[in-house]
């Protein structure tokens, strides 16, 4: 050794080799792997149960919403007597006959054919005459004749048939009437009721009455709201990605325009919401509530979303391709709007379609433009009041009905299907397409 | 409707322009050719030219019939309601606005009846009121798309140089685009301190922002106690901070931290490879979701938990309710957060440690943790900056009585839920309750905006720091 | 600690390995090697990049276990025990067979706690006094104590390379191991950087048996005593270093030594 001795390091070179097999060592290294042991168990512990909580939101979604998309029916008998409907059976075989008929009084025809039912007529849902008009309208010969229908009943009844109720619990308890139970147990018996799907539930609007309340209405104008916002965050986002990767001089303008871009991303959502309400309906006079609005509130928060990742996309479009085309004499416009943008666009595509699934699951914003209208028809159009899926979600969780509860579940159901079937196809795109240099 | 008919129109129009413009180019290009088989030298492509003149004659049409579209509605209703004599003049705007309303309402034949006789006597004037205004906007934007076309038209020669030009009115709109994101930035930094000014006229900040009592309830009679409401935002504050910044985390970063580690570091690869999609899937759950699971199913477990353990006023919107579900949204976002952080750390610095004999979960503690700890404390705190600023979990599960306590079982109210309830329902848009929402809104801005710019700095610089 | 040249040649082998092949995956990155490694002198690897050499390096303190795809057969001893036997303890291992990598990978810690850090893993040290004279005096093998004795506090990746390099020597020292693996240590340093290091490998030559990987064949010349040469994942000549660079046998190696390819 070369080195100066130093008492202090001639010291420890006196100690020797370490034993390894000394009991100390050996109980030290058992120890050691012990805390190894430990420590992986904690990782998984902290996946399963991270993982478990997110099961159990599932399943109880799921275990309250599937019976969402059924409803219980009741068979009724109705004869349609053109004098209970208050019809001239010759002038509905006139020109005006249908006319005529869609004014007819079904809601009079339904509590006469009710009758039948004796001690459970009440339990009908108040819009079972929907059911008896379109049955006439569908097939006007019915006129005077008797025709065997299933109508739906009421949300108590319905609950009942799916066995949402602890029937053994103390009346006062279990939340349902004792007479509603009858009912229930009445029509059971007599074999007058069934469950079917719920198509109304897809297709009908909002109602205060859970088993005619739908999320068609919400859909809707879930859609009217996205076509606004993708009509305007996406050729935005897009240009202005273009101009930042290939025009911007680097200059303060450009970093103003980066900043602000890497800010708005992050800015929570309802900021936009006050935004909304601030600008676009105070300031600019726009309609309250409506697809409009929402479709242009929404596409300021996603258009950052498109921004960067459409970025990224064209970073990754690699430069020779810019110059070979440069080098043919194209014009730096023509090379983008050629070679690079083609090229770039399933990057792009993914980033908006990971911003639509965003818009399409935002509530707290529209909150405040006052998208959650109570509207019991689908919206006639971008300016009229409508309500977005997660917004009919809200609302009908804060309804103290009961029936409401497999409503919302079936709801969020719908809306997570179509969350998860984007951004899926968005997982899908980028692994696709990923490295192709 | 009519300005949607006048907007095809302007279209249609512009496509013929640019049509004729083609054409003229095609001719010019075969003249050029002397009569020849091939086409002559002109400088730009014939398509160049037909967008030029399109452009010259759409943009400014376009322009015309926006800002009627934007300001037509309320043009009219000037117009509409001066025809009034002034007696019959409405006294407050709010009661223009219902007038106006149902003027509106009778013109679109939505309302079948007024309530107010004068809506139906104005009803005729404001349909031909905006008739007029349409007809004029669509007249106008015609004459200029015509002007226009035929100005650009009758500048197309040979050598005009039309792609340049189109390229850059390209790149002009390029750059408007993009000016959009600063155009946002600034309408929500403006419409927020717009009306934060307006309240804090009101209500002095320095009781906004240190008053502990909040209660914005607006007086039924002038001369009740505390009619002008109690506008001490403190207990928001920490209410916001206790939910978001406190349980969410205490949930949020040992999970969310672990199971990065786990994957990162112990887990087969094709585990791995399935899970992190798995993860970005669950980080596109909408948030209304996790409210409804957090109001419906998390809120009554937490409260019986809370009444087993004595407490008799357990409340059924506790805090660790709201605070535990959010918890849960935020672990994604940082396992993700982390998992970068711990991937960034160079695989030498691992082996390294595994070298000198140590166990992995002693590599992990005592070398990349630390060394990654920059990059996870930057997650962390874009996770704060999320939780804080989260809404619908807290409007669904967290309840709207404003305490100052520390006790996770008893309700405490955020900023983003006061926002939202402040907001909903009836407003009056110049009372103290309703500007201070936006006295809020700006608070969380600020607050997140710190964060986001704080955290995206540490982040980048770790990044920076091993590459 | 022994340092007598004499035992050299009939003392048995520190490491032994025979009939080793490594696949990575379906790719077979080392076949059929057998070699010994002894006490008391260098030995290094040579070959063309990628010819298995530092492949084989990491299988002699089984750092390939931390690559998922590896697999590894053959039979590896050190003292004659299997280190790829159920009962070895890969910690226990690694704490006996040091490892240097290519590139300089200081913790980020300071230096102190850099070459603490695995004295405080094994528990080498019964208190303060005890680590400060391990860090001391692996510091000072390493050659490196006078220059930083005055700022042992401060980060260890605020050094120069081969600072950083003698640093990880040093970390690697101070638990004292049986044998040191040096993975091209010199490849990422520069010239003066690499003297120094060159002649801090002859210093502690002797002390612990020291395997270097190389594609500098100065270098094997200059610190080595034994060469091993690799070739597409085959030990294709081993012998005393100055028969593999004046009298090799085989032709493989003499094209390579003298530069035909390589």
């Amino acid at each position: 050794m070369s080195a100066p001795a130093v008492p202090l390091a001639e010291r420890l070179q006196e100690r020797g080799p370490t034993d390894w097999t000394a009991p100390e060592m050996q109980a030290r290294i058992a120890r050691r792997y012990r805390g190894e042991r430990n420590f992986r168990r904690l990782g998984m512990l902290a996946l399963i149960v991270a993982a478990s909580f997110l099961a159990f939101l599932l399943f109880t979604i799921v275990r309250d919403g599937w019976t969402g998309f059924q409803r219980s029916e009741a068979r009724l008998e109705v004869t349609f007597d053109a004098a209970v409907l208050g019809v001239d059976p010759a002038a509905v075989r006139g020109p005006d006959g249908a006319a005529l008929l869609a004014r007819a009084d079904y809601p009079g025809l339904l509590l006469k054919a009710a009758e039948q039912l004796g001690p459970a007529s009440d339990t009908l849902s108040d819009a079972a005459w929907l059911e008896l008009r379109d049955a006439l309208l569908a097939d006007p010969a019915l006129l005077g004749k008797q025709a065997s229908l299933w109508v739906p009943v009421r949300s108590g009844i319905d609950l009942l048939a799916k066995g949402k109720y602890d029937l053994s619990a103390p009346a006062d308890s279990r939340g349902v009437s004792d007479e509603e139970v009858a009912d229930w147990r009445w029509l059971d018996g007599q074999g007058r009721l069934r469950t079917g799907f719920n198509m109304a539930f897809l297709t009908g609007a909002d109602s205060t009455e859970p088993e005619l309340a739908g999320i068609g209405g919400a859909a809707l104008g879930s859609l009217l709201t996205l076509l606004i916002t993708i009509a305007i965050a996406f050729p935005l986002g897009v240009l202005s990605a273009v101009w930042l990767e290939e025009f911007a001089p680097r200059g303060r303008l450009a970093d103003l325009i980066e900043l602000s871009i890497n800010n708005l991303a992050a800015v929570p959502s309802i900021i936009f919401g006050l935004l909304g309400l601030a600008f676009f309906l105070n300031i600019a006079g726009l309609p309250r509530s409506a697809p409009l609005v929402g479709g242009i509130t929404l596409a300021l928060m996603i258009m950052p979303v498109i921004v960067i990742a459409a970025r990224v996309a064209i970073k990754a479009v690699p430069p020779s391709i810019r110059d070979a085309a440069l080098g043919i004499g194209a014009s730096p416009i023509q090379v983008v709007f050629h070679h690079v943008l083609p090229l770039a666009l399933p990057g792009i595509m993914t980033g908006t379609i990971i911003g639509i699934a965003r818009a399409l699951g935002e509530t707290a914003p529209l909150l405040l433009i006052g998208m959650r209208a109570f509207v019991t028809d689908v919206p006639e159009g971008i300016t009229a009041p409508a309500t977005v899926l997660p917004m009919q979600v809200f609302l009908w969780s804060d309804d103290v009905q009961r029936g409401f509860v497999e409503k919302t579940s079936a709801a969020i159901l719908v809306l997570l299907v179509i969350l998860i079937a984007m951004n899926s196809l968005a997982i899908y795109l980028r692994n696709r397409f990923e490295r192709r240099w | 409707m009519r300005l949607l008919i006048a907007l095809i129109l302007v279209l249609g129009l512009a496509g013929l322009a640019y049509l004729a413009g083609r054409a003229r180019a095609d001719r010019m290009a075969l003249a050029a050719a002397g009569g020849g088989s091939r086409l002559g030298t002109i400088h730009s492509r014939p398509v160049h030219h037909g967008v030029y003149v399109a452009m010259l004659a759409l943009a400014p049409a376009l322009l015309v019939l926006l800002g009627w579209g934007v300001l037509g509605d309320r043009m009219v209703a000037g117009q509409v309601i001066a025809t009034l004599p002034a007696a019959e003049q409405p006294a407050t705007p709010n009661d223009r606005a219902a007038l106006l309303n149902e003027v509106r309402g009778l013109v679109s034949g939505d309302l079948p009846k007024a309530f107010n006789p004068l809506a139906e006597r104005l009803a005729p004037v404001y349909a031909a009121a905006d008739a007029n205004g349409d007809l004029l906007a669509g007249a106008l934007a015609v004459a200029l798309l015509c002007a226009g076309g035929a100005w650009g038209y009758s500048r197309l020669r040979p050598d005009f140089r039309a792609r340049n030009r189109v390229e850059r009115h390209v790149r002009t709109i390029l750059l408007l685009t993009s000016v959009v994101a600063i155009l946002t930035t600034f309408g929500i930094v403006l419409s927020l301190i717009f009306e934060s000014i307006r309240f804090f006229q009101m209500v002095s900040p320095v009781e906004f922002l240190t008053g502990l009592q909040w209660s914005p309830q607006t007086a039924l009679r002038a001369d009740q106690v505390g009619a002008s409401g109690a506008f001490g935002a403190v207990p928001l504050f920490w209410g916001t901070i206790f939910i978001g910044a406190i349980i969410a985390m205490a949930v949020a970063i040992p999970l969310g931290l672990m199971s990065a580690i786990y994957l990162t570091q112990y887990a087969d690869p094709r585990l791995r490879r399935w899970l992190k999609p798995v993860l970005e899937l669950l980080a596109g759950v909408p948030t209304v979701v996790y409210g409804f699971f957090a109001a419906l199913t998390v809120a009554p477990l937490v409260r019986s938990f809370a009444v087993a353990l004595g407490m008799t006023d357990a409340s059924s919107d506790s805090a660790l309710a709201a605070g535990l579900v959010m918890g849960i949204m935020i672990v994604p976002f940082v396992s993700s957060m982390a998992d970068d952080a711990l991937t960034a750390v160079p695989g030498a610095m691992r082996d390294g440690s595994l070298a000198m004999g140590a166990t992995m979960s002693e590599t992990v503690k005592k070398v990349m943790v630390p060394a990654a700890l920059p990059g996870i404390i930057g997650g962390v705190l874009l996770a704060v900056s999320r939780a804080i600023g989260e809404t619908m979990i807290v409007v669904m599960a967290a309840g709207l009585a404003a305490n100052l306590t520390a006790n996770p079982f008893s309700s405490v109210t955020t900023v983003t839920t006061q926002i939202v309830a402040l907001l909903t329902g009836d407003q009056e848009f110049d009372s103290a309750k309703t500007l201070s929402a936006f006295a809020l809104g700006l608070v969380l801005f600020v607050m997140t905006l710190i964060l986001n710019i704080y955290a995206l700095a540490v982040v980048k610089k770790y990044r920076e720091a091993y590459e | 600690m022994n340092q007598n040249p004499a035992i050299g040649h009939n003392q048995q082998p520190k490491m032994t390995a025979r009939g080793v092949n490594v696949f990575y995956g379906q790719k077979q990155a080392i076949k059929d090697v057998s070699i010994d490694v002894s006490s008391d002198h260098v030995t290094a690897f040579i070959g063309p990049s990628g010819c298995g050499k530092s492949t084989f390096l990491r299988c002699l303190n089984r750092m390939n276990d931390t690559v998922d795809s590896a697999r590894v057969e053959g039979r590896i001893e050190l003292d004659s025990q299997d280190i790829y036997a159920a009962a070895m303890d890969v910690v226990q291992l690694r704490a006996r067979v040091g490892m240097v990598f290519q590139k300089p990978n200081p913790f980020p810690k300071s230096i102190y706690e850099n070459v603490a850090y695995g004295p405080r893993l094994h528990g080498l040290a019964r208190n303060k006094a005890d680590m400060d004279a391990i860090v001391e005096s692996a510091l000072r093998r390493a050659g490196l104590w006078d220059e930083v004795k005055d700022r042992l506090s401060e980060s260890g990746t605020a050094m120069s390379g081969g600072q950083q390099q003698r640093l990880c020597i040093a970390r690697a020292i101070a638990v004292d191991p049986e044998v040191i693996l040096m993975d091209e240590p010199c490849s990422a340093l520069d010239p003066i950087a690499t003297a120094r290091i060159e002649e801090l490998i002859d210093e502690l030559r002797g002390r612990y048996a020291i395997v270097i990987v190389t594609h500098n064949m100065q270098q094997a010349a200059r610190v080595s005593q034994k060469t091993a040469f690799f070739h597409l994942g085959s030990l294709v000549e081993y012998d005393d270093t100055s028969t593999i660079f004046t009298n090799p046998r085989e032709t493989r190696t003499k094209d390579y030594i003298t530069g035909r390819y390589g």
